[in-house]
């Protein structure tokens, strides 16, 4: 058996995992960009790892999960997306703008205050779990966790959801999110689809906690959006750019964990940071070159 | 703020002036009569048939953010129904045709973020041009605009108005619209009240009178 195939033994399903979160998580920071809510990447990965501590904590509530956590050394995906989903959701209800609202200044008081009492909830959670502690620090590290089929599928159907929801309601989130009073005058169910955006939101951040961790979440859901903002000319090429960089960079992540022996997570924020400066790099060429052409005439 | 006893109708031809102090509920008012905010008692009524077409004041956008103008105007045609799929050479058509109606076919191309404040309101009356609404709603929109851009908008609305266009305005400076004009109402301490559209203008020219 090659390398290759022992890496994809191992870590196959986790690939392809990650190509469903590389997909999702960018698109929906993209959205929170155009909302003017980008400040939210700060707090909402932080709430839904404060959740998912919370889920680890209440373990023994939940015999059957608790026996899948004691035979696979994690409880089962199902168990754990509510808790950390339920955690970004609560974020982005605190911080974020209401459904059908409009754009507000950024809460930073609120939001320094709420991010230290995610940060402490999660510890506390954590030193109330000890048989979940080994787990959530490993997520915290970014470690990729060896994803069985059935949390591949929970993974899948859910990042699958969000997908197709942010693509057929694409029209209405950009618009209620650009302008939310011309969304209206177009009759619009902005309300719907905005709480909609909401749940897509909270779902696609906690399977991306649960999955490789905090870390991961916060590279994804901004840094291939910055790069994409460097070189798109419009609208369209630029949810284009966003989907290709963060598939990118989950992609170029795994030769750089694996020969590198970097836990995933970060390996993925690098990545993507790369593809960030690539991209300001070429819009500088990109823009002085014609000035540069003018001058020698 | 909380408006009223507005009583208030827009018909075919309808030119209607809302002036008053600042903070006075102009705004609320016409975000109530777009369906943004709900009317807290009585109703608001609209026809079957009705289009709106929306002119804010400004619309706060990071200036790297990649809309170009066609971007802005095409969302003026997302309207429900067609959210999945929208017909594309359909649409660039009818947004080059209402950004070529305000004169600015030549920026089509150009970042919205990139664009003056009077560009910017012009791009922003041909999206709501775009879907040729049978109700134009605008708010101040000839605030930060030279004295030229409000002239073409003048000439351009007073078309748009005898084509049977009903328009509703809030504004700050009535002069330029008072020969357009057909209703005013004048909103402030949260009431509205009908006026003659000469008496919001001896209005806002008392208040420059009394801030000069």
């Amino acid at each position: 058996m090659s390398d290759f195939e022992l890496y994809y033994e191992l870590f196959g399903l986790s690939f392809w995992a990650s190509l469903a979160v590389g997909a999702v998580l960018p698109l929906v920071g993209a959205l929170l960009f155009l909302r003017r809510e980008a400040f939210l990447g700060v707090a909402v990965p932080q709430f839904s790892a404060a959740g998912l501590a919370g889920g680890l904590w209440l373990l023994p509530l939940f015999p059957a999960a608790t026996a899948e956590f004691l035979e696979h050394g994690h409880p089962p995906m199902l168990y754990m997306l509510p808790f950390a989903s339920g955690g970004a959701l609560l974020a982005l209800a605190a911080f974020g703008r209401p459904a059908g609202g409009r754009p507000a200044p950024a809460p930073e008081g609120r939001l320094a205050g709420g991010f230290a009492l995610a940060v402490a909830l999660e510890l506390v959670f954590l030193a109330r779990a000890p048989a979940g502690a080994n787990l959530a620090e490993t997520l915290l590290r970014g470690e990729i966790l060896l994803l069985d089929i059935h949390g591949f599928e929970a993974l899948l159907a859910t990042t699958l959801a969000v997908l197709m929801f942010l693509v057929a309601c694409r029209r209405t989130v950009l618009l209620s999110a650009f302008d939310p009073e011309q969304s209206a005058a177009l009759g619009q169910p902005r309300v719907a689809i905005e709480r909609g955006l909401l749940l897509a939101t909270g779902l696609a951040v906690g399977a991306g906690v649960m999955t490789v961790g905090p870390v991961l979440v916060f590279g994804l859901l901004f840094l291939p959006p910055l790069a994409a903002r460097a070189l798109a000319p419009r609208l369209g090429a630029f949810l284009t750019l966003v989907l290709v960089f963060g598939l990118l960079s989950v992609l170029l992540a795994w030769p750089a964990s694996l020969l590198l022996d970097l836990p995933y997570g970060p390996a993925v924020a690098l990545m993507a940071a790369v593809t960030w400066g690539v991209a300001e790099l070429a819009r500088r060429l990109l823009r002085s070159a014609p000035r540069a052409r003018a001058a020698t005439r | 703020m909380v408006v009223r006893g507005v009583d208030l109708s827009l018909a075919k031809g309808d030119f209607l002036l809302v002036g008053g102090p600042n903070g006075g509920g102009k705004s609320t008012l016409l975000r109530t009569l777009l369906g943004v905010l709900p009317t807290l008692a009585g109703e608001r009524r609209t026809d079957s048939g009705l289009r709106l077409g929306w002119v804010p004041q400004q619309v706060p956008l990071d200036p790297r953010y990649p809309l170009d103008a066609q971007d802005v105007v095409r969302m003026g045609l997302w309207v429900p129904g067609r959210l999945l799929r929208g017909r594309r050479g359909e649409e660039r058509l009818a947004a080059l045709a209402a950004l070529e109606r305000v004169g600015m076919a030549d920026r089509a191309g150009r970042l919205f973020g990139e664009l003056s404040g009077g560009q910017q309101q012009r791009v922003l009356l041909a999206r709501a041009l775009a879907r040729r609404p049978n109700v134009l709603l605008l708010d101040e929109p000839t605030s930060g605009v030279d004295a030229g851009a409000v002239e073409s908008l003048r000439e351009l609305l007073a078309d748009l108005n005898g084509e049977g266009m009903a328009v509703a305005m809030v504004t700050h400076q009535p002069a330029p619209w008072l020969g357009l004009a057909t209703a005013a109402l004048r909103v402030g301490h949260g009431e509205a009240r009908p006026v003659p559209p000469y008496e919001l203008h001896a209005e806002s020219v008392a208040a420059s009178g009394a801030h000069a």
